[in-house]
Parts: C-alpha cells; sequence; structure tokens
C-alpha cells in the first residue's frame, strides 16, 4: 500500500557515476573535428563509444557503450558485449566446423549418388545455414534493452552539476493487482537506469541495461535473451538440433555404403560431433519448451531455485503465485515463444541529440 | 495478504522546507523533464514538467497498458475531500508547486473523459501491436524461420504496423487544439520505452500576491494562487 512517507532521498552524482564526464568531455570536443580516419574506425568498431559531437546529434551507437558494456560494429549493424568471455566465437567455430568438413569430404559422396540423398544435403545445409544466421541474429541484435533516466523522481542543482535524487518511496517493492484477485504483481525501481522496471524486466549486470522480459545472459552466444531475440533463440536452438540430426543422418548413409567404416573417418568424426553436438541444444530447448509451458522464464525460475546452482538438475514445476501461468501449457508456451518484439528502443543506427537524457 | 489496490507508482512524497508552517507532506506528482531541450547552461528545462502515466495489469500482463483514469482518480490515490476538483497547488519548492494530493497538473488541462478517450485509443494500438495471437505475428514468424531471418528485413521496410500508427496518433494529438491551446505534449511511447505514458505540461508555479502572503492558511493560499505556464520555447 502506498505510505505517505517522509522522502530523504539517495544521492546518485553523475560526477561519482561518471555519468555526467562524458557530457563535459562532449561539451569540450563539440568545436573538434574527427578525422576521417577516426570516422571509419568508429563505423567498423565502436568500443568504447565516440565522445565526439560535431553537430547537436549523435549516433546512438556512439553513446550506448558509454552507459552500457556494448560494443558496435559496422555502424551500429551488430553488438556483442565488450570486457566478458568470448565464448560466443567457440560456439561459432563448433557450428561452422562440421559444416565445413561435410561440404569437404562428404558432401560429393551422397550428391552424386542416384538414390535421392541430395534432399537430405540440401536439408542438412539448410538447417546449418538456419543455425548460423540465427545464431548472428540473436547474439548480435538488441535484446530488448530498456532507455534509462525516463523515471527521474527529482533532480537537484548546486554548483552546476545535476544529482539525481531517488526517493524512498522508488526503493520499496509495490505490488499491484492483476485479473487474477488471488495473484498480485511486483515492480521495482532500477536505481541504475532510473527506471521502474515493468514485470519481467530486469537489470543485467553483465550487459549494464535493463532488458524487456528477460529470460537470462547467454554466455554462449554474449548476449541477453530477452523480449526483442527470445523467439531467434528458440529457432537458433531448433537449427542446431536438426542440422546435428541430418548431418548425422547424411555421414551414417556414407558409412552404410562403405564396406570398411575406417576408409570414412571424416564421417565417422561427424557422427560423433553430430551426437554430442545435439545434447545440449537439445536439453536447453526441452528446458525451455518446459519452463515456458508452465510460465516462466530462465531467471523467474532460477529465483525458486534457491541456492541451487545447476538449474539442469532441477525437475521444472509451476511455480506458485505465477501471475504469468494461464494454466494452460500451450497457451503459457505460445505467450513466450511467440511474444511481439517491441520496436527497439534504443535502436543502436539512430541518432539522438546530445542533451538526451535517455543516453545519459 | 491484503489484495493491493493500484495507484500511481511514480508519485511520492516530499517534506516541505523546515521554516514552513505547513507540516503536511506534499505529494509529487509531476517529475523533472528529460525530454525537453535543457536551458543554455545545459541544465535541466525547469519550464516544463512530466506527468507520467503508470502501466496497470488487471486487464493484461504481456501487453503494456496505461491507467486510463486521470492521475488522482486510482482507487488507492491520495486524495481529500477539499481537492475533489483536481490539482491543487499548496506550496513551491525550489520555484515547483506541489500539491498533497495525488493530483497532477494534468487535469488542469484535460477532462477525465478526454483522457480516458485518448489513453484508450493508445491502449488499443499497444494491444494490436503487442498481440500474439494475431495472423501477421504466426506468419512473420513462419517466414522467418523458412527464410533463415530475412523476412524481418522485408517486414521492416514494407509493413506499417500499429506502433508507427501509434506514434502517428501521438503527432496528430500534440497537433490538435486542444494540446496546442494548453501547450501540453504527449511524449512518444517509444520514446519512453512504453514504461510509462508521459505527458509534458507546463511548471505549475504559485504566485502570490502580497495579501495571501500575509495569510496563515495555507491551503486558502494555495487556492487562490495562480498557476502561471511558462511558453519559452
Amino acid at each position: 500500500m502506498y505510505t505517505k512517507s517522509r522522502s530523504l532521498c539517495n544521492d546518485l552524482n553523475y560526477k561519482t557515476q561518471g555519468n555526467f564526464t562524458g557530457r563535459e568531455e562532449s561539451l569540450t570536443m563539440n568545436n573538434s573535428k574527427i578525422s576521417l580516419w577516426k570516422r571509419i574506425y568508429l563505423w567498423i568498431i565502436t568500443f568504447e563509444g565516440g565522445n565526439e559531437y560535431e553537430e547537436d546529434t549523435t549516433k546512438n551507437y556512439h553513446s550506448i557503450p558509454l552507459r552500457t558494456n556494448y560494443m558496435f560494429f559496422l555502424g551500429g549493424r551488430f553488438r556483442t558485449v565488450k570486457r566478458s568471455r568470448h565464448y560466443s566465437i567457440i560456439v561459432f567455430a563448433i557450428m561452422v566446423v562440421p559444416g565445413v568438413l561435410f561440404s569437404v569430404f562428404e558432401c560429393s559422396n551422397l550428391w552424386h549418388t542416384h538414390h535421392g540423398y541430395k534432399a537430405l544435403v540440401f536439408f542438412f545445409y539448410y538447417f546449418w545455414a538456419m543455425c548460423i544466421f540465427f545464431f548472428i541474429k540473436v547474439s548480435t541484435n538488441d535484446a530488448g534493452v530498456l532507455p534509462r533516466n525516463i523515471h527521474i523522481g527529482k533532480i537537484m542543482e548546486n554548483n552546476n552539476k545535476e544529482t539525481i535524487i531517488i526517493p524512498d518511496e522508488y526503493t520499496n517493492t509495490i505490488r499491484l493487482p492483476v485479473a487474477n484477485k488471488n495473484h498480485s504483481i511486483e515492480l521495482k525501481y532500477c536505481s541504475t537506469c532510473h527506471i521502474w522496471r515493468p514485470p519481467r524486466a530486469s537489470h543485467c549486470s553483465i550487459c549494464q541495461a535493463c532488458i524487456d522480459v528477460h529470460d537470462h545472459h547467454c554466455i554462449w552466444i554474449n548476449n541477453c535473451v530477452g523480449n526483442r531475440n527470445y523467439r531467434y533463440f528458440i529457432i537458433f536452438l531448433v537449427g542446431a538440433i536438426l542440422s546435428s540430426i541430418f548431418i548425422i543422418i547424411n555421414c551414417s548413409i556414407h558409412v552404410a555404403r562403405i564396406r570398411r567404416a575406417s576408409n570414412a573417418p571424416v564421417a565417422i568424426l561427424l557422427i560423433v560431433y553430430g551426437c554430442l553436438t545435439i545434447i545440449y541444444p537439445g536439453i536447453l530447448l526441452g528446458y525451455h519448451i518446459a519452463l515456458t509451458g508452465t510460465g516462466q522464464t530462465t531467471r523467474e525460475f532460477l529465483h525458486t531455485l534457491h541456492g541451487i546452482k545447476n538449474p539442469m538438475l532441477s525437475r521444472v514445476t509451476r511455480a506458485r503465485d505465477n501471475a504469468f501461468d494461464s494454466g494452460s501449457f500451450f497457451h503459457n508456451m505460445i505467450f513466450l515463444m511467440a511474444q511481439r518484439q517491441a520496436p527497439s528502443f534504443l535502436p543502436s543506427r539512430g541518432t539522438h541529440s546530445r542533451d538526451d537524457w535517455r543516453f545519459r | 495478504m491484503e489484495n493491493p489496490q493500484f495507484f500511481n507508482y511514480h508519485e511520492f512524497s516530499l517534506d516541505p522546507e523546515k521554516n514552513s508552517s505547513e507540516p503536511e507532506e506534499l505529494c509529487v506528482s509531476h517529475f523533472p523533464d528529460i525530454y525537453c531541450k535543457p536551458t543554455r547552461d545545459g541544465m535541466i528545462n525547469k519550464n516544463y514538467r512530466i506527468v507520467r502515466i503508470p502501466r496497470r495489469f488487471e486487464n493484461t500482463l504481456g501487453i503494456p497498458y496505461f491507467s486510463n483514469v486521470l492521475p488522482g482518480n486510482e482507487p488507492a490515490a491520495l486524495t481529500y475531500d477539499y481537492e475533489d476538483q483536481g490539482f491543487l497547488p499548496h506550496e513551491n519548492v525550489d520555484g515547483i508547486a506541489y500539491g498533497i494530493s495525488s493530483f497532477s497538473p494534468l487535469s488542469l488541462y484535460i477532462s477525465p473523459e478526454e483522457f480516458q478517450n485518448i489513453i484508450d485509443k493508445v491502449n488499443r494500438f499497444l494491444e494490436e501491436g503487442f498481440r500474439v495471437n494475431s495472423f501477421f505475428n504466426f506468419i512473420t514468424i513462419i517466414l522467418d524461420f523458412l527464410l533463415l531471418g530475412a523476412w524481418d528485413i522485408v517486414f521492416n521496410y514494407f509493413y506499417f504496423d500499429s506502433f508507427q500508427e501509434l506514434e502517428r496518433y501521438v503527432q496528430q494529438l500534440n497537433n490538435s487544439d486542444l494540446f496546442k491551446r494548453n501547450n501540453i505534449r504527449l511524449i512518444s511511447p517509444q520514446k519512453s520505452g512504453y514504461l510509462s505514458l508521459d505527458f509534458e505540461v507546463p511548471t505549475p508555479r504559485i504566485l502570490r500576491t502580497n495579501s495571501e502572503a500575509d495569510s496563515t492558511s495555507r491551503l486558502e493560499s494555495a487556492s487562490t494562487s495562480k498557476i502561471t505556464p511558462h511558453n519559452d520555447q
């Protein structure tokens, strides 16, 4: 319930947060011209952001890295998380290697037979491409980053410095009614992003941003899985499983058609490879089907485990007091897996004025 | 556990100045305008304030749905019997007037009916845009799957969805006579990430005449005070 409590405030100074520093720099460098090389370099890779404002507006991908842990490539078309372990490169290599081996050693054997194996080869390449494309999409796209500083309570000015004041009321977790009278929903204020987070949104400490419908931060794709890339994540898993199945089928046919298996070492290697690489995506997909069917995100499920470090060993059960659980497994699953993507709130290729608080 | 009631979770209470004769806490129902162009020295523009319309969850959980009652009319809003007409400035703090109830300065410019019409329309656009069980959503997923993600790129170029229609509606609203006359503006909800629906209103300020300054009754001075909208844009 709402209480009229005294509102002494948490004081978050821009100077101490480092937020205002970027702005000061931008203002002092306002008149400086960026060299062509610097401009090209910034377009190719924007690691720490571009503080230089030639005009009153600047590209979003120049400013976002100053406040978050994202870095951008090719004019903001792709992003990844900097200052993290880049396991995504290893995952990418794991996906590419079998396709290359198959193309070099196996493909022609099946393609030139007269038993209609061409379709199987085609399906392998199709799902392999699906796996790679959606991996790139899920790992380099905006997961649903929410804008900053939308819900500032008060701003105090002192010696030409602006200080954000967080009222005491904003530090409480509040409960609000939902349609089902037996349930309620909890909202929390993010003191880093200065927003009232909608239900299911959470602040990712690795990406340093609040993500809408935050499922989890995936170290294997080096990005969060949220509202804007959840469906891609599922398609990526499906692609990984199907490409593994088809590489096993194709290579098994090759092994079956020769007299001695030792004459096709690459085919055997790829069968083993396929059997190994199907396990993790398979478990993960099953896990997400179970989670979404019970109306939970990974984050919500982990909260219910209380200290169990490996969630894979825990049985997925329906959470108590889950306002999102409609009671129907299929409906819950569709609700999460097919959720509509909101437009990107901070489109990396867009522009903003240098005074825009959402980028401070 | 007691069932919670809906209220505007953006508002908070503020202690009046220590030397104030009025012990009552103020209710902050309007907030700094982060969307407005700052002053020349780069500080936040104090001529405008933001009234935030919160999201409600009784109707739907997965789709942003904004409260369609004017702030101050929510079930658990702070209200006083003598303040049933809307926002009444009570005291200036740092040159900005605050009331003691949940009513916001928006109630000075828009009637509850006009407000409900606007919000209902915004909610309809959002419902259409975020609806999971729609033909377009399933077609998009299937084509995205079949065309290896290429459909999403094509789709964004050629399909005008309800999010864009909502943006057009916001522009249309801001150009309307009601909004221009009252010098108010609805901020693009995409800009605020659909976290709240933000109305930009002129900063309410209490201008006291000498006779009012002599008055000992805070309530009386509030009710007779004038609110001065500032237009320096």
